[in-house]
């Protein structure tokens, strides 16, 4: 089974963290170039964002309840889709629209951010959400590839 | 995006998180409400999403010409404490229903 989606999605998904994490480091100096790239990062984010949760739907729906949910619920880790992935597919839900919120401040409150600490707080309180999230995520994706994986050798061994 | 407040984006977010967390347990408690879900759009989960963006785009819109307070911190930190404690009311809730406790 080899399923090129599953790669595209925790690619764009990883990315997106990293973009989040990029803008809330360039936040901390806060400077004007530093809230120039902020933004863009937070742009990037979004679209990354946006880019996963369309290509892990099409995985979720197409393939993985057919193809893997059953594997893990009969291997040696079924809590990885009982409780990992139920909880990760209904909390990715979310991501995209913290990476909205933190596009919105950083358009709206952007150009303050260099004077004004409180909007730069409030533009790191955002980024860092969507960056603590999207970091769940992944751990979560782990937990649901292991289950999966173990799954595999047991039928093998 | 610049017309619309950060009001009505942290507002429409809460929204939407709100919405995720309880259509995702009573959806879990009620199959009938799962399979409401699922016949409308295909499936649950695409019920959920497409539902979600709706929610987002009426809440925006209804709150877009509100005025942001001064300092914005109170409103996206609140933002992020919700979607904490959402991700945690549907993690306990699995765990729960896992162990068989729900």
């Amino acid at each position: 089974m080899n399923f090129p989606l599953i790669g595209i999605h925790a690619w764009f998904g990883e990315v997106a963290a990293l973009m989040f994490i990029w803008a809330f480091i360039e936040m901390f100096s806060g400077q004007a170039s530093n809230i120039r790239r902020a933004r863009f990062a937070v742009l990037c984010g979004v679209l990354f964002l946006v880019a996963a949760w369309i290509a892990g739907g099409f995985y979720y729906v197409g393939i993985y309840g057919s193809e893997v949910k059953p594997f893990i619920k009969e291997g040696p880790l079924p809590w990885a889709h009982g409780v990992a992935m139920e909880t990760k597919e209904h909390v990715f839900i979310f991501l995209p629209f913290l990476g909205a919120l933190a596009w919105s401040v950083m358009q709206r409150f952007g150009h303050m951010m260099e004077a004004d600490p409180r909007a730069r707080a409030a533009g790191l309180y955002a980024t860092g959400a969507a960056a603590i999230l999207a970091g769940f995520m992944a751990l979560t994706g782990f937990l649901v590839s292991s289950g999966f994986r173990s799954a595999l050798e047991q039928l093998v061994a | 995006m610049r017309n619309i407040s950060v009001r009505a984006f942290a507002y429409a977010t809460h929204a939407v998180i709100a919405f995720v967390v309880w259509s995702t347990i009573l959806a879990e408690l009620f199959p009938s409400f799962k399979s409401l879900l699922a016949g409308g759009f295909g499936h649950h989960w695409i019920a959920k999403s497409d539902l979600s963006v709706i929610i987002f785009i009426v809440t925006a819109l209804i709150f877009a010409r509100k005025n942001d307070p001064e300092d914005i911190v109170p409103l996206v930190r609140g933002v992020l404490f919700s979607a904490v404690l959402g991700a945690l009311l549907i993690f306990l809730f699995y765990l729960g229903h896992y162990l068989g406790l729900v």
